[in-house]
């Protein structure tokens, strides 16, 4: 990005935002397939995560999309650092739990500070969490060769049993149901804006991140390592670079973002931790990672669209009457034509779309 | 402790035995499945996504035409169907194997939502029978296990050893073995890689789907939203556990499933246990067999990498 041009950025958004398109237009016809009127849902989705002014009891439609586009950000970042690296950590879901229970366990559990050291601590638990449950599968990849796949999957498994178990047990509140106890207020990660705005300031600490990730990936050495055994592990090994512990270390940032990414969650919206907190951001991540293409800029634009499908697809269920279960439709499409683009060539056979080098690892597999 | 032991004495182990060989039956059609796609050399995380949308199609078929069998032939045909997208979408487009995996996942649980919210009915779909031979299922032991259970579990069974013979003892199973251990020498043998592998892929839609109908036509009459609830990935964990071999698959299953009906009948004498570590037992023991702490387990060489002659 050094020759930063908005031809360049073009050329490489290109293929993500025809991928965008067109899968509106296939799951729009799966709505006129099923007897659904897509003109009316699309443009009461786009109401609904754009233009919708507040009112006195509701919070404006564009800054709720912001709220929502926070944890696929974060998250997306985390996936597409491993991706960056050639790895593939389906295990934000589960570092997303973990790092949000550590958070609020800092948040309730320790009293008396002062909320300049208490939120930043209780994050900063959340992000340690997250590292340690990824770096799981980051050690056994790198000192025992287990694929991080399968390890990350089965660690999503493992991390809503304890959470489940942690919030039903040891940490449950004297409540009926089953959660623990709220966060002291001087862990509360605030809002920006007065009630009933929800945005609070965990979307600063996202953009934050984005930041850091364009340091951290483009202009620093340890970026470099990870981008070297990304393209090319066997050439990184030969240039000297340790393979094994740059896929330690990205699984350990990959984590820590995705644990964060939980903290910020829980100490800004919930503010204690639920029992069930089945958010499905760290699988839909994958798709806003991909959609980025390894662009901090990118990866932003697409946590804003995913925000704007999760914020808009209640009230376009409302208004239009057409289901929201359309969005996960809707994404498959979306990662399907950016993952695969020789099928939108195959199907149009008249659209030339020139594959920008995305941050895909270069060979999966559960090997 | 006194509860442990009391609970102990008087839990009925057949009535256990018989509980988790069906509880078993859904995560074993899965791992049969990925062992077919895997042994060929496509990763196939999408199991999960099969079931489901074959639990959909089961469900939505058999209550339109009032036959379980119609339900379950036209489930196992969506299950074929999205399997071969899969196939489609990694094997001809070289898409990486896990993403293909992971979009069908998110298609099949927004699909089959999407569809469910769309059409929404009470009805209950027709079952399919169970298998309850009088004299057999009196017999002690082995009557409340095998002849007194749901018609699947037999179907389960009977492709387990099939899978074995298939895999190991035929040509089919050679070849299948071949281009997803060596497809180079393969292909060079005259063996068309690619075909071998979409055909693979595609039985092992055939499991899944057979897995999804259990769901929807032998344990509850309807469809709810992502009912399948990771049984698929508990599947996938129980083919590496069993080494991507059949009847080590399949006592892996049992491995995961007794523990939990045991966690059951706990429950019912109070005996105080953390239950939700226990259900962590199957990814637990997934992670260590991977990590080579027990035995190294071996996936096929060539697996998810997709041939380019």
């Amino acid at each position: 990005m050094r020759n930063f041009s908005f031809a360049k950025l073009w050329s490489g958004a290109w293929p993500a935002v025809a991928s965008v398109f067109l899968a509106l237009v296939v799951a729009g016809l799966v709505m006129v397939v099923t007897g659904s009127d897509p003109i009316k849902a699309y443009t009461s989705l786009i109401e609904g995560a754009f233009l919708r002014p507040g009112t006195d009891t509701r919070p404006t439609a564009f800054l709720d999309t912001l709220v929502s586009a926070t944890p696929y950000l974060i998250l997306a970042l985390g996936i597409s650092l491993a991706f960056t690296a050639g790895l593939f950590n389906i295990g934000a879901e589960g570092q997303l739990y973990m790092g949000a229970l550590a958070s609020v366990m800092v948040g309730f559990l320790v009293k008396g500070l002062p909320p300049i050291i208490h939120l930043p601590l209780s994050l900063l638990a959340g992000a340690v969490m997250g590292a340690l449950w990824a770096g799981i599968a980051g050690w056994l990849k790198a000192t025992r060769g287990a694929p991080e796949v399968v390890t990350t999957i089965m660690l999503n498994y493992i991390s809503y049993s304890v959470v489940n178990f942690m919030v039903n047990g040891p940490l449950r509140h004297t409540g009926t149901a089953p959660r623990t106890p709220d966060i002291e207020p001087s862990a509360v990660l605030p809002n920006m804006l007065p009630s009933p705005e929800r945005l609070h300031w965990g979307f600063v600490i996202a953009l934050l991140c984005a930041v850091a990730y364009y340091f951290l990936v483009y202009r620093s050495p340890l970026g470099l390592r990870i981008r070297l055994v990304g393209a090319n592990k066997e050439a990184a090994r030969y240039a000297g670079i340790q393979v094994n512990r740059t896929y330690l270390i990205t699984m350990l940032i990959s984590g820590g973002l995705c644990g964060l990414a939980g903290g910020v969650e829980i100490l800004s919206l919930y503010r204690f931790m639920p029992s069930e907190f089945t958010t499905g951001y760290g699988f839909d991540s994958i798709a806003v990672a991909l959609l980025g293409q390894g662009n901090p800029i990118g990866i932003l634009l697409a946590a804003i669209l995913f925000g704007a499908l999760a914020n808009g697809a209640g009230y376009m269920q409302f208004s239009s009457g057409v289901s929201n279960y359309i969005i996960s439709v809707l994404q498959a499409f979306i990662i399907v034509f950016v993952a695969a683009p020789g099928i939108v060539r195959d199907l149009f056979g008249w659209i030339r779309i020139k594959r920008a080098a995305p941050a895909l690892p270069a060979k999966g597999g559960t090997k | 402790m006194e509860q442990l032991l009391d609970a102990l004495r008087q839990i009925d182990y057949i009535f256990l035995i018989a509980v988790a060989l069906r509880a078993a039956t859904p995560i074993v059609f899965a791992a049969l499945g990925g062992i077919y796609s895997e042994r060929s050399g496509v990763v196939n995380i999408a199991l999960e996504g099969i079931m489901l949308t074959s639990a959909y199609v089961c469900y939505k078929f058999a209550v339109i035409t009032d036959s379980p069998w119609l339900g379950m032939l036209a489930g196992v045909l969506s299950a074929v169907a999205i399997a071969l997208l899969h196939g489609l979408i990694s094997i001809r487009y070289r898409t990486d194997q896990v993403i293909s995996g992971t979009v069908i996942n998110i298609f099949a649980a927004g699909i089959t939502g999407y569809l469910y919210r769309a059409f929404q009915s009470q009805a209950s779909a027709p079952y399919l029978p169970n298998i309850s031979i009088e004299g057999l299922k009196d017999l002690p032991v082995i009557g409340p296990i095998f002849f007194d259970q749901p018609m699947l579990v037999w179907v389960m069974l009977i492709a387990v050893f099939a899978t074995n013979v298939i895999i190991f003892k035929t040509k089919w199973g050679l070849r299948t073995r071949a281009v997803g251990e060596l497809p180079r020498a393969a292909d060079t043998a005259g063996i068309n890689v690619n075909r071998m592998r979409y055909a693979n892929v595609a039985i092992s839609g055939l499991m899944a789907g057979l897995g999804g109908a259990f769901f929807t036509l032998q344990t509850v009459s309807y469809f709810t939203p992502n009912m399948t609830s990771g049984q698929g990935f508990i599947g996938l964990a129980a083919m590496i556990f069993g080494n991507w071999n059949p009847i080590n698959a399949f006592l892996a299953s049992m491995l995961f499933t007794i523990p939990q009906a045991l966690a059951g009948q706990f429950q019912l004498f109070n005996v105080p246990l953390p239950y939700q570590l226990l259900s962590t037992l199957p990814y637990l023991l997934t992670i260590i067999t991977l990590a080579g702490f027990m035995r190294r387990s071996t996936p096929p060489s060539a697996l998810g990498t997709p041939y380019v002659k």
